[in-house]
């Protein structure tokens, strides 16, 4: 899977997440350009983003999960 | 694994406090406790029929209660909490707060996991009582 199709597929979550089917998310999208990314929500992005590619995310890693690039850099290491 | 308490997340724990006292049997209510490591207000009540309700206001739930999102976690009780904690992640779930000691409960050890039927938490069972 290149990073472009991840990111894509990231990005589908975020859609379907965020309830906003125009999302557009680049790699240095983060909770500042998204109001509703707040802890919550960050925790169902990980979730969600866990079960499509069934990869694990150690909890030291969550808080260094600052933007997107960061989550797709993390991502391709796991895949 | 046995179901001990929900997590209601307040505005004004002393708001909450009297709606649940007038509306319930309540039999016991905690002092409020500030729980510095959970950053928050506590509050454990108990019913007559032996069940219980904590009451939890402050930053660890303000945004829950700014999506006016009262239920806030349940709690359920485990003899092993490091096994516990395995097999919710094993499951799937998110370790979002390791095992640490918790003012409200003697000291002993809670944890908090996120999973698909929301926040868990967990809660060491008491060895003395058993």
């Amino acid at each position: 899977m290149t990073r472009e199709e991840v990111l894509s597929s990231v990005q589908d979550i975020f859609r379907d997440i965020f309830d906003d089917q125009l999302l557009e998310i680049t790699d240095s999208t983060s909770a500042e350009d998204i109001e509703d990314w707040d802890s919550m929500n960050h925790l169902n992005l990980v979730s969600a983003i866990e079960k499509k590619f069934s990869i694990r995310f150690a909890l030291g890693e969550l808080q260094t999960l600052n933007n997107v690039g960061a989550m797709i850099n993390l991502m391709m290491q796991k895949i | 694994m046995r179901f001990h308490h929900i997590g209601v997340a307040c505005k004004d724990i002393s708001e909450t406090l009297k709606f649940v006292q007038k509306s319930f049997d309540v039999v016991e209510a905690s002092e409020i406790i500030f729980d510095k490591k959970q950053d928050a207000d506590l509050c454990l009540l108990e019913l007559t029929d032996g069940s219980h309700i904590e009451l939890v206001s402050g930053k660890a739930v303000e945004k829950f209660v700014a999506k006016r999102q009262s239920l806030y976690h349940t709690c359920w009780q485990v003899s092993d909490i490091e096994q516990a904690i395995a097999k919710l992640y094993d499951n799937g779930a998110i370790l979002i707060s390791p095992p640490t000691e918790a003012i409200l409960f003697d000291n002993r050890k809670v944890a908090f996991l996120f999973s698909d039927i929301g926040i868990i938490e967990l809660l060491e069972e008491n060895l003395s009582a058993v």
